[in-house]
């Protein structure tokens, strides 16, 4: 049996590292407003590497999570599909940095149109 | 309190997304509102399980 917080204390400090990364996003110089522009900007000109560092460590983070739910609450009834979509959130956040979305006024690509399902998602 | 942030936040930027003329002025902000508060809540999640007690 794994202790909860083996799993539980790594998972804190990603989801705390991705707040961090965001909040980053939006003090270093950017071309972008937080008001006018979407977080998926980011991913997009000089900031694409923070961005996809944050995008991997939420992709981290919600993994996880997928593993304190498994082990944390072994008798709750929904822990299995919990998990199961924690861990498709996680895919979808290690496929977004391979997905950069189109920016305003861009003809719309097949990338940024699979960006936008997988945000959705 | 945070469920309602999520819910207005998510309801304000698909109403940003449907009608172009809001998108500038509300999509940007409601986005952060609601990635902030889905995170902090899965944080208060992790952490509540870490504390040893069932998140409500």
């Amino acid at each position: 049996m794994i202790p909860t917080a083996v799993v539980a204390a790594p998972t804190t400090a990603l989801m705390l590292a991705r707040l961090g990364l965001l909040a980053a996003l939006h003090v270093v110089p950017s071309d972008y407003s937080p008001v006018r522009h979407a977080v998926s900007d980011y991913a997009v000109g000089r900031t694409r590497r923070l961005a996809a560092t944050m995008t991997w460590i939420g992709a981290a983070a919600w993994a996880g999570l997928a593993g304190t739910v498994a082990v944390a609450l072994p008798g709750w009834e929904h822990r299995a599909s919990a998990t199961l979509w924690l861990i498709v959130l996680a895919a979808v956040f290690v496929a977004l940095p391979h997905l950069p979305t189109d920016l305003e006024g861009e003809r719309r690509t097949l990338v940024g149109t699979l960006h936008l399902l997988a945000a959705v998602a | 309190m945070l469920h309602l942030v999520a819910a207005g936040s998510l309801a304000c930027l698909v109403l940003a997304l449907l009608v172009r003329r809001l998108r500038p002025h509300a999509f940007g902000i409601s986005e952060r509102a609601f990635i902030v508060s889905v995170v902090v809540f899965h944080l208060l999640v992790t952490v509540g399980l870490l504390a040893g007690t069932p998140a409500g």
